[in-house]
């Protein structure tokens, strides 16, 4: 016989003892720690930070002339060397640098030099003109070089207006007298709307008013690459390279195209025109494919679900009033024919038209009528 | 293959062109006679001279183009287009030409006209109203008229609005507004659109006999610049369609890996539950620049349908692509891309692409 003992009451859960917690806690912080400062690099929160500003201020407050520095920028003219002082100009007056490597490496940010580089290839600007007018003085203009902090040393455009009034130009969408080649140059505004948000929904209504505002960066290119009846193929199928960009019809599109077009009726046909050619574009690839007979021989697999069309109407009828405009992808033209059978007037397919429905068209004289209501 | 170029030719003379050539499957991939034969292929999509006079930025531009005239819908066509800006600025627009046919293909005579009479209220607003008749072997099959407003009260608040009306149904065609804000690292943005696919047919057609159900969406989207390497971006929209109403909605989150944007990571999922298209997406992409002339690019995506109907459970797609950039001018990029469909198991496609810009310094 076995003796059986009491059952002993559950354990209280173990607490961890004071030296545990203190050391759990001195191994969370720092992890904690290491964690942030990655987030903060990861996340950009802590920018790698930029290269030194040259030292305008100190040369400034000491008497020293831009000109000195800057020499033969007083004559400067659209093209030609962008008049940055080389380290010989520096030791002109620094006989004795405290390093000796090149000046530039340190005093001064790329960036700036960049910008300079930039400005000088894209813009007509003259120097010359605008020294002598403002009487040799530079900061009217390049504000920022007084400043310590220097975000920019090339004046934004509104400094510009600020002596010049190009209302008439402006007006005309004529950059040409500031600007070399706009639309090369690839200069965004600062306030460019069409391209923060979804741009396929948004350019086409911002466009409506504003086309002439478009086309002072956008060419005729930009428009006809996707809109254009005998493009190719879409901009951003040659560059799938570039995964971020966004576009049309990227990733899988085509796998999820019916359900794409089920769930925006009508959008397709904003492209895909279902008249003359482009009554084709569905047409040829489901022939292809094998989802449409198209008049091909062999095994063909139907794209309509079961049910489609019954004595009693079925599913068609409705999906026909919701996107007509699929129907027509493939079964347009010489395809309507097959509505025709049963659709005619007197038919077994009754009354195509909607509640309501209204036209100005002929029902004896214009083309699509003709095909029940001929005389 | 393709060439574009563009020059200007004197200050109020330019011209562009952009073609391509190519091998394509004959027959189109059909079976019979000719099946799997490669021929030649090509085509122009734009080649156009421009005259403009530079003191009132009045242009004729002539050649194939597509116009785009405020609310009515945007055509290719070989023809004409003019623009004369007045004092005021008051513009007006007129096009004419024949509709764009692929390989120079004419089988019937099918041209299109309209214009466009626009108004600026300052800096602040433009408005417009413009027409479009088009014609199909002598047939009317397009005729809509249009009015259209774009908005700026502000640097930071804009509206855009248009709406197009097919005469010859007496309908709306189509409809869009949107309003947004952007302050700083974020923007918002309020949508509508009213789609009436029976009027965007063209009136010859049967199928525009057939249509009575527009389709409208509400919506707003959000981007919002979370952190300085990191940019959120979110779109919901609600939908009525035929007296179903259903929705859709995006969220997509990006993080750069420079602060120059030039790698990122990013994650986006999709919901789409309108009518009968119910499913799921997501997709992740990588763009990874290795060095200052190679960059990898990787890009994922999954799609479940709610109800296969045989069509498969779900949609793989992928693309892994290297890109590499000898010069200046030389862009080359090699890709592989495969997917698993709804009517077929397994696709796989070689990309490749090698472009040379040629550039003239002034």
């Amino acid at each position: 016989m076995s003796r059986s003992s009491p059952p002993r009451p559950p354990r209280p859960p173990r607490r961890p003892s004071l030296v545990g917690r203190r050391l759990a806690t001195a191994a969370l912080l720092p992890t904690l720690a290491v964690a942030l400062a990655a987030c903060a690099g990861v996340l950009g929160i802590r920018p790698k930070p930029p290269g030194r500003a040259f030292e305008h201020h100190a040369h400034s407050v000491k008497g020293v002339s831009c000109l000195a520095c800057h020499d033969g920028v007083a004559r400067a003219q659209d093209t030609g060397p962008l008049h940055l002082p080389e380290t010989a100009k520096c030791l002109s007056c620094h006989a004795r640098p405290h390093d000796p490597r090149p000046c530039g490496g340190c005093h001064g940010r790329d960036e700036t030099r960049a910008a300079a580089a930039l400005a000088r290839q894209h813009l007509r600007f003259s120097h010359e003109r605008h020294v002598s007018t403002l009487g040799g003085q530079c900061v009217p203009c390049h504000a920022a070089a007084g400043a310590t902090s220097q975000p920019a040393l090339r004046p934004p455009m509104a400094q510009c207006f600020t002596c010049h009034a190009h209302e008439g130009q402006w007006r005309a969408r004529d950059c040409d007298g500031g600007h070399v080649d706009l639309p090369r140059e690839a200069a965004r505004p600062a306030s460019h709307v069409i391209h923060e948000g979804d741009f396929v929904r948004e350019h086409g209504v911002r466009a409506a008013a504003g086309r002439d505002l478009c086309a002072t960066c956008h060419s005729e290119r930009s428009c006809a690459a996707c809109h254009g009846a005998t493009t190719a193929a879409l901009p951003w199928r040659f560059s799938f390279d570039k995964p971020s960009l966004s576009g049309l019809h990227r990733a899988g599109f085509r796998l999820r195209h019916a359900d794409e077009a089920r769930a925006n009726p009508g959008l397709c046909t904003t492209c895909h025109e279902q008249s003359g050619d482009g009554a084709r574009f569905c047409r040829d690839c489901h022939v292809e494919r094998r989802v449409s007979s198209g008049g091909a021989t062999g095994a063909v697999r139907s794209p309509h679900p079961a049910g489609w069309v019954r004595a009693r109407g079925g599913e068609h009828g409705r999906a026909a009033r919701v996107d007509p405009a699929s129907c027509a992808g493939c079964h347009g033209g010489a395809g309507e024919a097959l509505c025709v059978g049963c659709h005619r007037v007197g038919g077994p397919g009754g009354n195509p038209h909607g509640r309501g429905y209204a036209s100005a068209l002929d029902p004896l004289r214009d083309r699509p009528c003709q095909a029940c209501h001929a005389p | 293959m393709m060439l574009q170029g563009e020059d200007r030719l004197r200050p109020w003379l330019d011209a562009e062109a952009m073609t391509w050539l190519g091998v394509t499957d004959a027959a189109n991939g059909a079976p019979g006679p000719g099946a799997g034969s490669l021929g030649p292929a090509g085509d122009v999509v734009t080649v156009s001279v421009r005259a403009r006079d530079v003191r009132t930025g009045s242009e004729l531009r002539v050649g194939r183009m597509v116009v785009s005239m405020g609310a009515v819908r945007p055509l290719h066509v070989d023809g004409a287009r003019g623009l004369v800006r007045v004092f005021g600025g008051t513009t007006a627009e007129a096009f004419g030409g024949m509709l764009v046919q692929r390989g120079f293909a004419y089988p019937t005579v099918d041209w299109a006209t309209g214009g466009r009479l626009g108004q600026s209220l300052g800096d602040r607003a433009q408005v417009g109203v413009s027409y479009l008749q088009r014609r199909s072997d002598g047939d009317r099959s397009d005729e809509e008229l249009g009015a259209d407003l774009a908005f700026t009260p502000t640097p930071w608040l804009t509206a855009a609005s248009r709406a197009a009306f097919d005469v010859a149904s007496k309908g709306p065609t189509d409809a869009l507004v949107s309003v947004s804000a952007q302050r700083e690292e974020a923007r918002v943005e309020a949508f509508m659109t009213h789609r009436s696919p029976g009027r965007l047919l063209p009136s010859t057609s049967l199928f525009s006999a057939l249509g009575d159900f527009a389709a409208t969406t509400a919506g707003g989207t959000l981007r919002w610049r979370a952190f300085p390497r990191l940019e959120l971006l979110g779109t919901a929209a609600a939908q009525t369609q035929a007296g179903d109403v259903g929705g859709q909605g995006t969220g997509r989150a990006t993080l750069a890996l420079d602060d120059a944007w030039a790698g990122t990571v990013g994650l986006e999922a999709r919901r789409v539950q309108v009518g009968a298209a119910r499913w799921t997406g997501a997709r992740a992409l990588v763009a990874l620049p290795v060095s200052e002339r190679f960059r990898l690019a990787a890009e994922l995506e999954l799609v479940r349908p709610d109800e296969p109907r045989g069509r498969g459970a779900l949609w793989p797609w992928v693309l892994g692509a290297i890109g590499y950039r000898p010069s200046a001018a030389w862009d080359l990029a090699v890709g592989v891309e495969a997917s698993s469909g709804p009517t077929y198991r397994v696709e796989t496609h070689a990309l490749a692409r090698a472009s040379y810009s040629f550039e003239r310094s002034r």
